[in-house]
């Protein structure tokens, strides 16, 4: 391949960019489809119920309800899987939160779907019901799933979701250490993707076609096909562009397997579009509850890290740890990590952007930085001392040379400090760098670790040469607003030897005719789903030259004295002669004869070479703050997000994503809290109202840093980073304030009553 | 009534006891009866654009039973609708914006006047507000969003509902005291935000607080309200209990009428939300001082907007007010502060805010 890049590393445009902003792209809950009927469902006014009765007649009775769905018109199947995030049935006699479904009407028009709801008669029984993480974990509270609601699981189960994980020998590294310090920190719920997934469901004879956003169809469609009792084959799901999901749709969710109860039942394919409200009892973040030990030397080498998460799995939740990597960086301490997920009568938890590294990060740098200041070890020597490096072994054993491919820590923290002016504005532990009365500044930083490119995911891609030179790739990943097709085009044009406009990723993903992808999601669509588009690119690629030599109407002029496909190289579309370039022939006359096939290029799982290393994204953030100690506001400066994106395929893309992220992040940090009512659970700010996303007024001076790593085993040497970057900032802000007035907080987000209660200026 | 006619025509074909029957039909017309109202509840949503006040006031009058209400810029009033917060949702909606003539800002006799339908994007940037009164341009540029502020009226603003995240919920989760339950919610609840800290008046114990840029600001300003019927100060304009202002069912707010201040006159607004737009304020001062009189009148502490007397009295007749005075003002306006479980940061930021709000007066 050639050194230089005629595509990749160009600030290309997003394809979708015109037709999102001016309006013209459709999502789900834009379709619409003739003679549809409307879904809508009736929801739990309790957290914790059994329905003793429940009496569809009137609504039944009503003209134009086509259709009453209740727990008794459906299977008795469980949608269970580490990979679902989620454990129930379609529809129960009993309700774990308020908001739960009940029941569903599908109906001639979606308003009189809604009316239709208050018809239903439901005589409930009231259980008594648990919202606190640490209460629902005792012997004696309400039981939500019925079977405890304390989730662990231990060996022979697969290692990626094991709630205990141990390597070196904690009490020795604990003896070692010359300090050692313990924290507790809590983090709180958000929301997830802003927006109301929609679905269509329609049943056609034998086959089930849904239509709806997702980041895991092929999954999806196995346990949609289990739950329903169908075979998998008779299940096809299509997936248009989505806004972005950021894991709120990775897990598994009912609607969509009512509305195909409801259109099996009616006839008719059955539209359903949730309501901003209802959004709002979808999915959210856990909260998580970390207590951390950690011991050091002087010189300032971590020797243990003793680690406990809880997290709060909701109704449904179903998982044993949050999938985090930052402990990673302790991978040469001796290390003990326990995790526990404990479902509580809450609206289901599930993954999020960044999944467990948000709340890990936050926790395990506030208590490096607690460790260095016991230690006496200056910041910047302290995580450069800390960290992975390539050629590091993973903790989890995934087979031979199971190793970290490369990082950029050293290169990262020092570009970071620079950017940030951590040399003049470090003063020391606790200590602001400027104080202007009431108003205190300091800065801090934080790094971690997450996954980028997972080897062992299975995927596959096709590659297709048209009859006019037009390349189209069928990738199974799903562009959830992170720039995956433009950036898929731009491999695969890359490595043909096309022009970037020649070249077209398929919008909607179809599970009937893509090929197989495991999942968009952990940040490895470009790693992962990327290395297939490359494979299938080059073995396109190599049909063409191999035709180019072989077919009868090349013109002699290209073919003479040339043997060997290696002779010929395509640029701009064109076939040339390596040795005179001037010999060239453009693809279309290769591929466009009657007698021509459609080239089609294929990568699947056994194509992809799995390599020993694995892929991880490091990531290095600096924070500069000033906390108004009166009124306990933290008004974040700056932020510094430093990044090991590999060789970057698309920087407009990726430092979209790094913006977005830092949003995410500050979110997190200081405002955003789903807010629970104590006595039902109910979040009191569905609709985002009172629930404080950072607005664009609300965002600090931004800068993105880049290393100059080229990864070894990412395709083009790209790794991807798309969750990264909410991981760190925040994480960077607790340690800023901290060094800004002096005081540990170590709840989030750090609102004004917790900086004043901090300071001990109220009783909070 | 397809299955009805079933039933009817199946009748002597089928064996059904008369008792059993009759529960069936019963049930059939009792949820027959049921869904009819719920379809007028949301169907019958009807919507009427008045072409004068009069015929507005006349449309309230005859849709008075089904809940009739005005429809301004409608940043508010959809909210209701959509979210179904009430349980009595309005029927009709009588639109004002066809109404010529009801947007201006002028002055006259010593006496600001801004029509009801002015939006608050035209009050943040005219040049007679600026002039005259900035603090009311200056609030009306931090309520919600440009969006927000090209839409909302004026009149609409000081007529805004309570914010209260109990009496807001979905689908009216909540039977909280404003809707005829027997508690407010927040008492017990989730009050870390926008709550009171002055607890409630005598009749009526909601914690909900006033958080209209508006209302507080044009509290400060002693503004007039000027309706179809009468002038109303708005001290006396807004009330603690629903519907939160004294409008009767057929009266309309026509102007708002603000005294020129005197040219002594400093003025300042602040407002503690936790984003810089698109926010409501937790806590708000409007203060403003010339040689002879001052007001402070704080936002999201009470149901009404509240007045700190005592406050003033201590900046009163002050030419400069030094850091102790006004540090003392904001100790003394929170003196009588009663503060709930999660919320008495807010007494500790509003003593800041005070101070701040004095000695930034302009």
């Amino acid at each position: 391949m050639r050194e230089e890049m005629a595509v990749v590393g160009k600030g290309i445009p997003l394809r979708e960019a015109y037709p999102k902003v001016t309006g013209t792209l459709k999502y789900v809950s834009d379709y619409s489809m003739l003679g549809a009927s409307w879904m809508k469902i009736l929801r739990s006014p309790y957290p914790h119920a059994k329905i003793i009765n429940i009496d569809t007649s009137k609504a039944t009775a009503l003209l134009g309800v086509r259709a009453v769905l209740t727990y008794k018109d459906v299977l008795s199947r469980e949608a269970t899987g580490p990979s679902l995030n989620w454990k129930g049935k379609i529809l129960e006699d009993r309700v774990r939160f308020v908001g739960d479904e009940v029941a569903a009407i599908a109906a001639d028009t979606a308003e009189l779907a809604e009316s239709a709801l208050d018809l239903i008669e439901v005589e409930y029984e009231e259980l008594p019901a648990v919202f606190d993480v640490e209460e629902a974990m005792k012997q004696d509270a309400p039981d939500v799933r019925g079977a405890g609601n304390n989730v662990v699981r231990t060996p022979p189960e697969p290692g990626q979701f094991l709630s205990h994980l141990e390597w070196g020998d904690i009490n020795k590294g604990l003896e070692e250490a010359e300090a050692i310090v313990e924290n507790e920190v809590k983090t709180q719920s958000v929301y997830t993707g802003i927006f109301p997934p929609a679905c269509i469901a329609e049943w056609n004879a034998d086959k089930l076609t849904i239509t709806m956003a997702h980041q895991y169809p092929f999954d999806m469609q196995e346990s949609t096909a289990h739950v329903l009792d169908i075979p998998e084959n008779r299940v096809r799901l299509i997936i248009p562009m989505m806004p972005g999901s950021f894991g709120m749709l990775l897990s598994f969710h009912r609607f969509w397997c009512i509305a195909a109860y409801l259109s099996k039942i009616t006839g008719k394919p059955v539209i359903y579009k949730m309501g901003l409200e209802e959004y709002g009892v979808y999915k959210r973040r856990d909260s998580d509850i970390m207590r951390v030990k950690m011991g050091g030397k002087k010189d300032g080498t971590v020797t243990a890290l003793d680690y406990i998460n809880l997290h709060d799995n909701g109704g449904y939740g179903f998982k044993s740890t949050t999938y985090q990597e930052t402990r990673l960086n302790f991978v040469k301490a001796n290390v003990r990590y326990d995790a526990c997920g404990v479902s509580t009568n809450k609206i289901s938890t599930g993954c999020v952007r960044g999944v467990g590294d948000v709340p890990e990060a936050t926790s395990l740098n506030q208590t490096m930085a607690m460790l260095a200041e016991k230690l006496g070890v200056d910041p910047l020597i302290f995580w450069k001392k800390n960290h992975i490096k390539a050629g590091d072994p993973r903790y989890l054993d995934l087979g031979p040379g199971s190793t970290v491919s490369s990082e950029a820590y050293d290169e990262l923290i020092d570009k970071g400090a620079k950017a940030i002016g951590w040399e003049k504005k470090w003063k020391g532990w606790g200590k602001p760098y400027e104080v202007t009365g009431p108003r205190k500044k300091g800065v801090g930083l934080s790094f971690s670790v997450h996954s980028s490119g997972l080897p062992f995911l299975a995927t596959s891609a096709i590659v297709k040469i048209y009859h006019d030179g037009t390349a189209q790739v069928l990738a199974g990943s799903i562009d959830l607003g992170t720039g995956c097709k433009t950036t898929f085009a731009q491999i695969c044009a890359e490595v043909l030897g096309f022009r970037y406009e020649d070249v077209y990723v398929i919008k909607d993903v179809d599970t009937e005719t893509v090929p197989y992808t495991i999942m968009t999601g952990a940040s490895t669509s470009l790693h992962v789903e990327g290395s297939a588009v490359k494979v299938a690119s080059l073995d396109a690629r190599r049909q063409l030259l191999e035709m180019a030599l072989t077919v009868p109407w090349i013109p002699s002029t290209l073919k003479k004295g040339i043997e060997k496909p290696e002779e010929l190289d395509i640029k701009d579309s064109m076939i040339y002669v390596k040795a005179e370039p001037s010999r060239c022939v453009a693809i279309k006359e290769v591929v466009d004869h009657i007698f021509a096939p459609i080239v089609i290029g294929v990568a699947h799982r056994h194509d992809i070479k799995v390599p020993g290393p694995l892929a991880y994204s490091t990531q290095v953030g600096f924070a500069d703050v000033e906390v108004d100690t009166e009124t306990g506001r933290v008004n974040v400066l700056k932020l510094v997000s430093g990044h090991d994106a590999g060789r970057i395929i698309n920087p407009e893309i990726v430092e979209n994503q790094i913006y977005g992220g830092m949003l995410m992040s500050l979110g997190y940090g200081l405002s955003e809290e789903i807010a629970f009512d104590p006595l039902t659970g109910n979040p009191l700010n569905p609709a985002l109202t009172n629930y404080w996303i950072p607005t664009s007024m609300d965002m600090p001076e931004m800068e993105v840093i880049f290393s100059d790593n080229i990864d070894p085993v990412g395709p083009l040497g790209a790794k991807g980073i798309g969750e990264c970057t909410n991981v760190i900032p925040q994480a960077a802000i607790v340690n800023a304030v901290y060094n800004a007035i002096g005081v540990k907080i170590s709840q989030l987000p750090i609102t004004p009553d917790k900086v004043l209660k901090a300071l001990g200026k109220i009783k909070g | 009534m397809k299955q009805l006619k079933e039933l009817e025509a199946n009748r002597e074909l089928q064996e059904v006891s008369l008792d059993q029957w009759e529960k069936l039909l019963e049930n059939i017309r009792d949820g027959i009866g049921k869904t009819n109202r719920l379809l007028k509840a949301y169907e019958g949503v009807s919507h009427f654009s008045a072409k004068t006040l009069d015929e507005a006031s006349y449309l309230l009058k005859v849709h008075e039973e089904r809940g009739a209400k005005v429809i301004g810029g409608g940043t508010d009033i959809l909210r209701m609708v959509q979210q179904k917060y009430v349980p009595e949702l309005p029927g009709v909606l009588i639109d004002i914006k066809t109404t010529p003539d009801l947007a201006y800002i002028k002055e006259e006799t010593g006496t600001l006047k801004i029509g009801a339908l002015t939006c608050l994007s035209d009050i943040a940037t005219a040049e007679l507000i600026r002039v005259k009164c900035s603090i009311l341009a200056d609030a009306a540029s931090v309520v919600g969003s440009p969006q927000v502020r090209n839409m909302a009226t004026i009149a609409g603003s000081i007529c805004q509902d309570i914010c209260c995240w109990y009496y807001r919920a979905d689908k009216n989760y909540y039977h909280c005291l404003r809707k005829g339950g027997m508690h407010c919610l927040a008492k017990e609840g989730a009050n870390r935000w926008m709550f009171s800290i002055f607890g409630t008046p005598d009749e009526c114990e909601c914690y909900a607080t006033c958080q209209s840029d508006m209302a507080i600001t044009l509290s400060a300003l002693s503004a007039r309200i000027q309706t179809t019927q009468r002038t109303i100060p708005i001290e006396e304009f807004c009330v603690p209990v629903p519907p939160g202002n004294v409008l009767r069912a057929d009266e309309l707010i026509k102007e708002i009428q603000i005294p020129v201040l005197s040219p002594d006159t400093r003025t300042k607004y602040s407002k503690f939300s936790i984003r810089k737009c698109l926010d409501h304020p937790l806590i708000s001062v409007a203060c403003i001082a010339s040689d002879k009189e001052a007001k402070i009148v704080l936002g999201g502490v009470s149901i009404m907007p509240y007045r700190a007397k005592e406050a003033e009295d201590i900046i009163k007749e002050k030419k400069n007010i030094d850091y102790d005075s006004a540090d003392k003002a904001g100790e003394v306006a929170l003196r009588n502060s009663v503060p709930m479980s999660m919320n008495d940061w807010k007494v500790e930021v509003a003593k800041t805010l005070i101070r701040r709000t004095i000695l930034a007066l302009t």
